[in-house]
């Protein structure tokens, strides 16, 4: 057995090799060094994304007429918000209000500025953009951030943490990639459907008067022998439009007399739960940081009105890519699903508000 | 040729390391295949029930007035647009 004896030494060495390895910890190391590959390959991606996005917000900026677009967009694209202090509740929501509208309005004086001779339309399709380019960009950096960290500090629990939750990273950096084509070329995303839905009562019903209040449409209809509000954000630009206030607004003019209010709007489905499934409820069915939605309840609650929901599910990456057909067919459902929940709940001649809620982009009214 | 058992001990573990390192590598190089959309444009004739689903142009929204109805000539609106999965 002359010639199997190396074997056997190669054997042995090879299994004291492998027994230190794991004594030391150097099998971890080598396994942290390829999780980093996996992570860095990744981080590329997400940050062709950022660049690819920023780049195309300054071309279309550059298209239309802007000067020196890469400054100003290299300036904006850090923007943030703080959230108010929340230890002390009192009047909160009036502080997170402000918040909320002074960086409305930030964004629209930097592209009044920008862009002076561009329609609102086309201004309000880049306030989106360049949200969506924030968030992607905010994506790379904090991923950067914590792989560099990771690195540096040789902490190979932080980059196992980032290295399993990077699949779903990526697909919410997707998304948002995907949803800045839908917003750039103004096509409905999944969080139209709200907006849609109110677009087809407006047109199945008798119209009276129109207006636009904050950015937000108001139409008065007549519809299944009931006078109907229908408020949905002003269209077909992006904007999801104030329909707390204006609900809220409407309900004081009329001195709540009101027999029914319904708010329609995408929401999150869990897993398992088929896209474009309909699910009615009670509530403000509404996706705002609170302002909005506090409103609506303040207003129904204060005249006692019943506030029914009606949400369509879906999933983040169907609520912000262009809008997918079973959605649209979902919409389509909820149409008459809304007009059973008027004739059911109110009698004849009763005053019924429809609030359709989300982006309205492509969606006119 | 004969191998003694250590031998193919070896070899199996030589090749078990490799067909994971193949794998890893795997991983990290395929990339999930996402599927190929399209947008259509949903038309509707604002008198008669004709309906056309066309492709989708830039600057089409729901709601827009566009073209005219080959049954009864009054124009057609858009009343939908969304985006198809397309099956290789
Ligand atoms: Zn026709």
């Amino acid at each position: 057995m002359a010639d199997s004896s190396w074997l056997d030494y190669v054997w042995q060495l090879m299994f004291i090799t492998f027994f230190i390895m794991i004594i030391t910890g150097t099998n971890q190391r080598i396994q942290m060094k390829i999780w980093i590959y996996d992570i860095r390959s990744k981080l590329n991606v997400i940050r062709s994304y950022a660049e690819s996005s920023r780049a195309k917000i300054i071309d279309a900026l550059r298209k239309l007429g802007a000067r020196d677009p890469e400054y100003s967009i290299a300036k904006y694209i850090d923007f943030f918000a703080i959230s108010p202090v929340e230890i002390e509740p009192i009047d909160i929501i009036k502080r997170l209000d402000h918040i909320l509208r002074t960086e409305e309005r930030a964004i629209k004086n930097f592209f009044e500025k920008l862009l002076p001779n561009a329609g609102k339309y086309e201004r309000s399709l880049l306030e989106s953009s360049l949200e969506v380019a924030i968030v992607l960009n905010y994506l790379y950096k904090v991923i950067r951030h914590y792989i560099l960290l990771g690195e540096k500090q040789n902490n190979w629990v932080l980059i196992m943490q980032l290295q399993l939750q990077m699949p779903e990273i990526m697909k919410v950096a997707a998304t948002y990639y995907k949803a800045l084509d839908a917003f750039m070329s103004a096509k409905p995303v999944g969080d139209s459907v709200g907006a849609i839905v109110a677009y087809r009562l407006i047109e199945e019903s008798n119209v009276l008067s129109r207006k636009i209040v904050e950015d937000t449409a108001i139409v008065e209809a007549r519809l299944a022998s009931r006078r109907v509000f229908i408020i949905k954000a002003e269209g077909p630009g992006s904007n999801v439009g104030k329909p707390g206030k204006v609900l809220s607004d409407l309900v004081e003019e009329f001195n709540g007399n009101i027999d029914l209010v319904i708010t329609v709007d995408a929401a999150l489905k869990l897993e398992g739960e088929e896209d474009g499934e309909i699910s009615e409820g009670v509530g403000a069915a509404i996706g705002d940081p609170g302002p909005e939605k506090i409103a609506i309840e303040r207003a129904t609650a204060k005249y006692n009105i019943p506030l029914r929901a009606l949400v369509i599910k879906m999933d983040l990456a169907s609520a912000l890519k262009p809008l997918k057909k079973e959605l649209y067919e979902a919409a389509e459902r909820a149409v008459d699903y809304v007009k059973r929940l008027i004739v059911e709940n109110t009698l004849e001649n009763a005053t019924v508000i429809v609030a359709g809620i989300g982006n309205t982009v492509g969606v006119a009214q | 040729m004969n191998f003694d058992q250590n031998t193919l001990i070896m070899i199996a573990i030589v090749a078990m390391i490799i067909a994971t390192i193949v794998k890893t590598l795997l991983d990290v190089y395929r990339r999930p295949k996402e599927p190929v959309t399209v947008v259509k444009t949903l038309l509707k004739c604002i008198e008669c029930d004709y309906i056309q689903e066309v492709d989708y142009q830039q600057g089409d929204f729901i709601g827009l007035l566009k073209g005219k109805c080959p049954k009864c000539s009054s124009s057609l609106r858009v009343r939908g647009i969304y985006a198809i999965e397309l099956k290789e």
